[in-house]
């Protein structure tokens, strides 16, 4: 290792602590970046800076915004009635893809996780709450993963939310669509048995 | 289901050993510690993807070695296939079906094991009975064991946040974890309860020929929620519910969770008295040997797969009529390999092949 020059390794190190970026990766990525001409490195760079300085969050939402209150928040179009609660940004862009959901959202940036030390009071839920008690809500679809976390999360919350007239309702659970039944797990499968609906004409 | 070959490279203390069993009977002799039932784990590794004696999988690579490999050619309803598990120093296991990489869960088979250790079932501690309903009673009930599975990291979150995090505030975050437990506590339960009900019948059927109805054995589900009366799912959540109510207070005190399906037993009557307490060694064994025989016809009946088994150092220790009694079983075309440091053992046995194990290294008797 000695005769590979710290600054590369100071680079690649840095990078690989970046999420879903392993050292082997992070090391292509350095080099990369030092045989490029140095404007790329400079883009990056400032690309970087500006987003870090400019993004803030959402003081009604919690979601990442250049502007305060966010462009979904601000929205005149938005269902100010209906709220779309998820776990991180990327879940937002998820379902903001659907292109069936015209209400706004509520970002909580985590999960209840007492594993990890993640319990309420470092999720957004008082801003939720907060919302709420404007009264202007109608309904709250917990849209959480279908993971252990995700449920009890969203068990939380429902209990939370019994005190306010509010419609609360989570995600259906079932077989992903263009997937073929024999792929499907015997779990998701018997969950989906449970929730089956009648075919409507 | 059959093994036609058998190649063990690198596994503990065997280099390279490979044979074609008998398709009925092998007999492993040899001193102690030679590799008999290194040979044994290594059936069992090539044929479930884990170890049942070590800790950590990664034990069974011989110590000059980085990988570990055991490979099989199996015939399964008359096709032959070729299946290898390795494992390497990182612990990384890989599992290949005709040189095609699968799942571990995909191919596992379906393998009776019965080795002198089993009579932890009834002597050691409610781990090993919990242990014989999840991983051999449970194994091919994929439901189950995702069941199970999520049961724990519930679990293991609930303690956390009992342990470390608790405060007063934080009662309905409790709430919420505890609603997860008793969910899917709640399905483990029924989900046991079905083993049970196919397993127990049958158990009880064979430890009576065996004890030619001397003895009558019963086996009772122990569970630490009271239970009695729950006729239905939603009772039994409730009362599982009920129960975590009460017990609230002391386990922020203790900070973990006291009751539910991971605190739960087997117990076994014989004559009406506990075998584990009043049992003779023998009578132990018995029962042992009646859960091992009712798991092979679980897997024959309900699961239709027909099993391999293995017997570590314990066809010998039983008694003549307990010994034909298996023999009789396996004359009924069940592959099954058996070790022993009795040399005299194909006197007593007429069609089977005899192996030696010297120092890692098998050789053919007879």
């Amino acid at each position: 290792m000695k005769h590979i020059i710290s600054p590369v390794d100071r680079l690649a190190e840095e990078l690989s602590k970046l999420p879903g970026i392993g050292i082997k990766t992070a090391r292509r990525i350095a080099f990369y970046l030092l045989n490029e001409p140095s404007q790329v490195a400079k883009n990056l760079a400032s690309v970087i800076l500006e987003a870090r300085s400019a993004i803030k969050y959402c003081s009604i939402c919690g979601n990442l915004t250049e502007k305060d209150p966010c462009s979904v928040c601000s929205d005149p179009a938005r269902d100010k009635g209906v709220i779309c609660v998820v776990e991180y940004p990327k879940d937002f862009i998820a379902i903001e893809k659907t292109g069936q959901f015209s209400g706004v959202y509520h970002v909580l940036h985590g999960t209840l996780s007492p594993m990890e030390g993640i319990g309420v009071d470092d999720l957004n839920i008082k801003n939720l709450i907060k919302r709420l008690k404007q009264g202007k809500v109608k309904e709250v679809i917990l849209a959480m993963s279908s993971t252990v976390e995700g449920d009890t999360t969203a068990m939380y919350l429902s209990r939370l939310l019994k005190d306010f007239k509010v419609k609360v309702t989570r995600l259906a659970y079932g077989i992903p669509v263009g997937v073929d039944l024999e792929y499907t797990d015997e779990y998701t499968l018997s969950k989906a048995l449970m929730g089956r609906h009648e075919v409507d004409e | 289901m059959q093994l036609l070959e058998i190649d063990v490279n690198m596994f503990r203390n065997h280099i390279n050993t490979k044979f074609k069993p008998h398709s009925l009977l092998n007999i492993i002799t040899g001193k102690n510690a030679q590799g008999k039932t290194n040979l044994i784990e290594a059936i069992f590794f090539n044929l479930t993807g884990y170890s049942y004696r070590a800790n950590s999988d990664k034990e069974v690579i011989n110590w000059n070695s980085d990988y570990a490999k055991v490979t099989t050619v199996i015939s399964k309803n008359n096709i032959d296939y070729k299946q290898s598990i390795v494992i390497n120093k990182d612990g990384k296991k890989s599992i290949f079906v005709n040189n095609v990489k699968k799942k571990i869960r995909d191919v596992r088979s379906c393998v009776v094991l019965f080795t002198p250790n089993d009579l932890e079932l009834i002597k050691g501690s409610s781990t090993a009975r919990r242990n014989f309903l999840d991983k051999e009673a449970g194994f091919f009930f994929d439901k189950y064991q995702d069941c199970v599975c999520q049961y724990n990291r519930v679990l293991y979150h609930r303690n956390h946040l009992l342990k470390n995090t608790y405060d007063k505030k934080s009662h309905l975050e409790l709430d919420a974890w505890t609603n997860q437990l008793v969910s899917l506590g709640t399905d483990v339960l029924l989900q046991r309860f079905e083993i049970l009900k196919a397993i127990i019948p049958i158990a009880i059927k064979w430890h009576s020929i065996m004890t030619k109805d001397s003895e009558k054995l019963e086996i009772h589900y122990l569970s630490s929620v009271e239970i009695e009366g729950a006729l239905n799912e939603f009772e039994l959540k409730s009362k599982f519910l009920n129960a975590l109510k009460h017990v609230r207070e002391k386990e922020i005190k203790k900070g973990y969770t006291v009751i539910g399906p991971h605190r739960d037993d087997l117990i076994f009557l014989v004559n009406g008295k506990d075998v584990k307490i009043f049992g003779s060694q023998g009578q132990q064994r018995t029962v042992v040997l009646s859960l091992k025989l009712a798991l092979i016809s679980l897997y024959k009946n309900n699961y239709g797969l027909s099993p391999i088994l293995l017997l570590d150092d314990v066809f010998f220790e039983l008694d003549e009529d307990r010994q034909e009694m298996l023999l009789c079983q396996i004359e009924k075309g069940m592959q099954t390999f058996i070790t022993t440091n009795n040399f005299k053992a194909s006197s007593i046995l007429k069609d089977c092949s005899e192996y030696i194990v010297e120092n890692g290294r098998l050789s053919l008797i007879s």
